[in-house]
């Protein structure tokens, strides 16, 4: 059964614009349509942003410390103040977007790259290898998310690339499960059937036939799997578990150590908080966006 | 409904295996074994790493120690700790009170609150309590626990010079201080939770309230207490207390980072400094009872589920 695509109000507008100005529709479209979800798009733009032109908008060098000039409040030289050792908060917020943008695409990577691949497979070919996987994923999931992070970490040793290692991992279970699910309910469709009718190998039927099919639940997870990776990360760094001083992590920023100095600084304590809350909910928003226009399927599921 | 608790059980068992299995290969994956953790700081000879090897059965294979493990830890015997030198079981009960009543305390707050504001913010739809009510729960979903809890401690601190007492005191002996501990811990954890089940409450009254039995209610001129209470949020509350059980992860999870920040002694402070002091055994044992707890408390919460709602036994 082909099912002839309606066209949407959009692309009938769209139809008689330039490239240029239909972009520009789109964008509008969206605004109107899902503003919460254009606030979350805005806000991980501006985490991209940050992350990618660090050097040129940090006006100073993260690491630098300005002596004299520790505990500086916000305004003036320093926009958002220093820290105790007299280094520029805002840089070393600036810089921290990196960090937290480069955990959470590799996390991400490895958690829904992992994920994909083995949901994709014991979803399509079941039997007892679905078996197998199922009762591995029952066994992650039966750990707190950061109780399995700290225990990944310890073992493997504090660092940056740890916690991108065990995030990620952290995060197969879920992805797989997802994954697997949408496999499920795209392996009975006609036109599966209907490729394997013509002679279709397995590996086409995976990759040309039902991938596509669960790339929109795919990308919801990525999407908002960034937001709890880079979660994850701050919570590790925070309880020392994640990045090392000096790397102007943010969870790092708030880690215990500086707390009396937060009660006569304050803004210590908040701008790396605020940086990390407006982070994830810049991804949360988007990916309950996304999940609205791609996939009703999972809406309001979590 | 017993033919589905009976599967239910049944099926917890492979999970469990599960989980030895993990956290056996994870505190195994560690490079450099428990005694050289133990020993790094003390000349020692190769002689005292062989004989300590052989104390705690490392020199044996990999299988075998897992089933040495696993024997004891059926027995009930979950090692000695590294760092202490007393049963990893003693410490873990000394500590359970502590978290529970952390847990179960910000599981209270976080209903307490996001009950009425969900009920509020769906009687009251598009009037600026809902958007007030809105807008505090979507910050409360992306605001990190870590930060909402040094925010509790250090904002007090400032505005009114108060800060929760610093050495721990159990309930038993003084109750009104330690809610003063735990209590600002409670509501940091609880806060997340909270606007998860406050969102649930909001959306799923909203669906109720356009019920043809809840405009009968309002046309036989019952008052808007009764429509909303008795008929409307009896049926709301079952999606809000299926998401209200799914908040365990974080909750558990939560517990290590809350006890940290505010100094309570109870398990997940301990699995902290476990890690910090390298101390395998304690941490394993922690590991492995954090994990025991979340898949019994799962369990539960779906036997509840499925109590509350028939049809969830015949998906």
């Amino acid at each position: 059964m082909t099912t002839a695509r309606r066209l949407s109000a959009q692309e009938v507008v769209l139809s008689g614009l330039t490239r240029g100005q239909a972009g520009g529709v789109v964008v509008l479209h969206l605004c109107q349509r899902k503003p919460l979800g254009a606030f979350g798009a805005f806000l991980v733009l501006a985490l991209i942003f940050s992350a990618a032109l660090a050097p040129v908008v940090a006006p100073f060098d993260p690491l630098e410390q300005f002596s004299g000039k520790a505990f500086r409040p916000p305004g003036g030289e320093f926009l958002l103040g220093t820290d105790y050792a007299g280094r520029d908060m805002l840089s070393r917020l600036i810089w921290g977007a990196r960090i937290s943008l480069m955990v959470g695409i590799i996390a991400v990577t490895i958690g829904t790259g992992f994920g994909t691949l083995l949901g994709l497979v014991s979803g399509f070919w079941g039997g007892r290898f679905d078996l197998g996987v199922q009762r591995v994923i029952d066994a992650m999931q039966a750990f707190p998310g950061l109780v399995l992070n700290l225990a990944i970490v310890a073992s493997l040793g504090k660092s940056t690339e740890n916690v991108m290692i065990a995030v990620g991992i952290t995060m197969i279970a879920g992805a797989t499960r997802i994954v697997r699910s949408a496999v499920l309910s795209t392996r009975e469709n006609q036109y599966i059937e209907a490729a394997r009718a013509v002679g279709c190998r397995d590996s086409r039927i995976l990759l040309w036939h039902v991938l596509p099919n669960v790339m929109a639940p795919i990308l919801i997870i990525a999407t908002v799997g960034l937001g709890s990776a880079i979660l994850a990360e701050s919570s590790l760094s925070f309880l020392g578990m994640g990045s090392q001083p000096p790397n102007p992590s943010w969870g790092l920023m708030l880690s215990g150590s500086g707390r009396a100095n937060m009660i006569s600084s304050p803004w210590l304590a908040i701008f790396p908080g605020l940086a990390i809350s407006l982070t994830v909910m810049g991804f949360n928003l988007l990916g309950d966006a996304l999940r609205d226009l791609w996939d009703p399927r999972l809406r309001g599921s979590r | 409904m017993r033919e589905y608790i009976i599967r239910r059980v049944l099926l917890m068992f492979p999970t469990l295996f599960g989980v030895t299995l993990a956290v056996f290969i994870l505190m195994h994956l560690a490079p450099g074994d428990v005694v050289m953790a133990k020993l790094s700081e003390d000349y020692v000879t190769q002689e005292h790493i062989d004989r300590m090897r052989a104390e705690l059965g490392l020199d044996k294979p990999l299988y075998e120690q897992y089933l040495f493990w696993v024997t004891n830890v059926l027995r009930g015997d979950l090692g000695t700790s590294l760092w202490s030198a007393t049963p990893v079981r003693d410490e873990l009960a000394r500590r359970i009170p502590v978290s529970a009543e952390l847990a179960i305390l910000s599981m209270a707050v976080s209903i307490a609150i996001a009950l009425p504001l969900g009920v509020l913010s769906a009687i009251r739809q598009d009037t600026v309590a809902d958007y007030v009510g809105r807008f505090l729960s979507i910050s409360a979903l992306s605001a990190p626990n870590f930060w909402l809890g040094t925010l509790i401690l250090v904002l007090p601190a400032i505005w009114f010079g108060w800060a929760p007492p610093v050495r721990y005191v159990p309930l038993t002996q003084d109750p009104w201080m330690n809610l003063q501990q735990v209590l600002p811990a409670a509501l940091a954890l609880g806060a997340h939770s909270s606007a998860v089940v406050m969102r649930m409450s909001r959306s799923t009254l909203l669906e109720v309230l356009r019920q043809d039995y809840v405009r009968t209610a309002w046309a036989k001129g019952l008052s808007e207490r009764v429509v909303v209470v008795r008929h409307a949020l009896k049926n709301a509350l079952i999606p809000v207390i299926t998401i209200w059980g799914s908040q365990l992860s974080h909750l558990l999870g939560g517990t290590v980072v809350m006890e940290t920040i505010f100094s309570l002694p109870g398990v997940g402070l301990a699995t902290f400094q476990a890690i910090e002091r390298r101390d395998f055994v304690q941490l394993q044992g922690n590991v492995l009872f954090i994990a025991g707890v979340f898949v019994v408390m799962n369990l539960l919460v779906d036997l509840t589920y499925s109590w509350l709602d028939p049809r969830i036994r015949y998906r």
